[in-house]
């Protein structure tokens, strides 16, 4: 059994992973827009998955960069949600996915600009206070800049600060954007406020050209993300829960499992070192 | 809108969300020109994919190219509503009804189609619901235990007969299929129905009553006063249905 590593419930291996015993996370995480308002074969499962582990969320449309305003009913099924299975954490991406009244279900990129940390900010202790926890906002992968007037790790703090949520540490998406828009990812780590980090994502990604990464959640992680783990984690001011994301082309679940320990022997190697330290 | 946001950086974002759905190329300031293309392929597939998920009968059914239009029409005009993407398709059949004229016109059975095949994914995915109390089991003289998870359509097309690409205007008439969850499964099924057995049960949804409390209105509808014969055929429904898991 891993202690930080958790792994992305999905419903392509679900059954396999219910019945087996190939995988053994530390905690499950799901979308809860896949499972809101599901009954029948689906319910049974995700009841069998959520006695048996921690269940942590990643949400997909609460759209909290939008001009649009606010969901209130949606938020209502995600609060009846997290509160039926005990949910442990509400992260988000710090993307928009509704515009004009229109939902278009992908991650869309964020004008890095003063007056949208301003709205989002407010969103988000919106969202806080309706919700009575913190929202873990997380750092998407883009592929273009929009309009921005300041750098992405400026935006990031500044919503960090002034909305006071916790951050969603993904470490993959560091290592595509840094690789997009050619900058480090470890000055990149350097700058961000990490005392706001709560929980970390880790992913395989496919680059579809010279110099561009998609991150497709389709591939395993590759050596260069390990290192950015490390370091990352490394700088982080206690430990954290990591999950591992695998979306597409799943391979068998023992090739998951091995990913999920060599993130976890990373997690013990470098945070037992620093508990020693601290001793 | 926040008062927090400019129209300046509203419009931006305004500009890459239609952009998205009706692949105009937009005017955005500071982009990569050519990756924004990545945001239209990434969106649309998602929508395309979840609709031919919803949908692999009509998919058959229609050539490819008017798939693709239709795919491509909807959510260039049709704005999305529902947050849970799998939920979505469902807003397909009311535009189709409502905008898709021609094609509806070329396949007199596609609104069915799509209303058929869409009932399959709510019926797969939707809520539990609490099962009434098991009366007992005298199939003639109790209320059934039916499943709260069913429902009678009525069609005007043998959708759930047939190939979609047979069914012609020969077909046209008035068909009855019961649909239900099973309860051990989850799986959903589809039962053919007489229309005597399609009244029945979509009565005995509504309210539970016993076949025998129903026996006036049986004779006075479709003028069957044999009660022996009415009696061995309801019994011998009754165990399809318990056979089924229709009927606890």
């Amino acid at each position: 059994m891993n202690k930080h590593v958790g792994i992305g419930f999905r419903k392509d291996f679900g059954t396999e992973f219910i019945e087996g015993s190939a995988l053994k996370p530390a905690f499950v995480e799901v979308a809860p827009e896949n499972w809101i308002d599901v009954g029948g074969f689906w319910k049974k499962q995700f009841r069998k998955v959520a006695e048996q582990y921690p269940v942590y969320t990643h949400g997909l449309s609460l759209s909290i960069g939008s001009p649009d305003p606010l969901d209130w009913e949606f938020l209502k099924k995600v609060k009846s949600f997290l509160s039926e299975w005990d949910v442990k954490v509400y992260s988000e991406h710090l993307s928009y996915s509704k515009c004009d009244n229109a939902h278009l279900y992908d991650l869309l990129p964020i004008p890095f600009r003063e007056d949208a940390v301003k709205h989002i900010a407010e969103r988000i202790r919106q969202v806080q206070d309706f919700l009575g926890r913190k929202l873990v906002i997380e750092i998407v992968s883009y592929y273009t800049p929009v309009a921005a007037e300041m750098s992405e790790v400026e935006f990031i703090n500044a919503i960090l600060q002034e909305a006071d949520c916790e951050l969603l540490f993904d470490i993959n998406n560091i290592y595509v954007n840094g690789f997009n828009h050619g900058y480090s990812p470890t000055e990149f780590i350097d700058q961000l406020d990490l005392s706001k980090v709560k929980y970390i994502h880790m992913a395989g990604h496919d680059q579809v050209s010279e110099d561009l990464i998609i991150d497709t959640h389709g591939q395993p992680i590759i050596d260069p993300v390990f290192d950015l783990f490390e370091y990352a984690i490394s700088k982080l001011p206690h430990p954290v829960p990591v999950l591992l994301e695998r979306d597409f082309n799943i391979p068998e679940l023992a090739e998951l499992q091995e990913e999920m320990n060599r993130l976890e022997s990373i997690c013990r190697n470098t945070w037992q070192h620093e508990h020693a330290l601290k001793a | 809108m926040s008062t927090h946001l400019k129209p300046e950086t509203y419009e931006q974002q305004s500009r890459l969300a239609a952009y998205c759905r009706n692949g105009e190329q937009p005017a955005l300031d500071g982009i990569t020109p050519n990756r924004i293309g990545h945001y239209r392929r990434l969106v649309f597939n998602v929508v395309k994919d979840a609709l031919t998920r919803s949908y692999p009968l009509a998919v058959n059914l229609l050539e490819e190219e008017e798939w693709a239009i239709l795919c491509n029409d909807f959510f260039e005009f049709h704005p999305c509503q529902d947050p849970q993407v799998w939920k979505m398709p469902e807003e397909l059949i009311s535009f189709v009804q409502q905008e898709r004229a021609h094609l509806c016109e070329k396949y007199p059975h596609l609104l069915e189609l799509l209303r058929f095949e869409w009932k399959e994914v709510e019926y797969y995915m939707m809520p539990d619901r609490d099962w009434p109390i098991a009366s007992k089991t005298n199939e003639w003289q109790d209320a059934w235990s039916l499943n709260p998870e069913s429902e009678v359509l009525s069609l005007e097309y043998p959708v759930h007969l047939k190939n979609a690409r047979q069914i012609s205007e020969e077909d046209h008439g008035s068909y009855y299929c019961l649909v239900f969850r099973h309860e051990q499964t989850g799986k959903v099924h589809f039962m053919n129905l007489s229309p005597f057995f399609a009244w029945l049960i979509a009565t005995m949804l509504e309210t539970p009553v016993s076949p025998k409390s129903l026996l006036p209105v049986i004779e006075a509808q479709f003028g069957i006063s044999d009660e022996p014969m009415l009696r061995e055929q309801i019994s011998k429904f009754h165990q399809k249905l318990v056979s089924d898991r229709m009927i606890r």
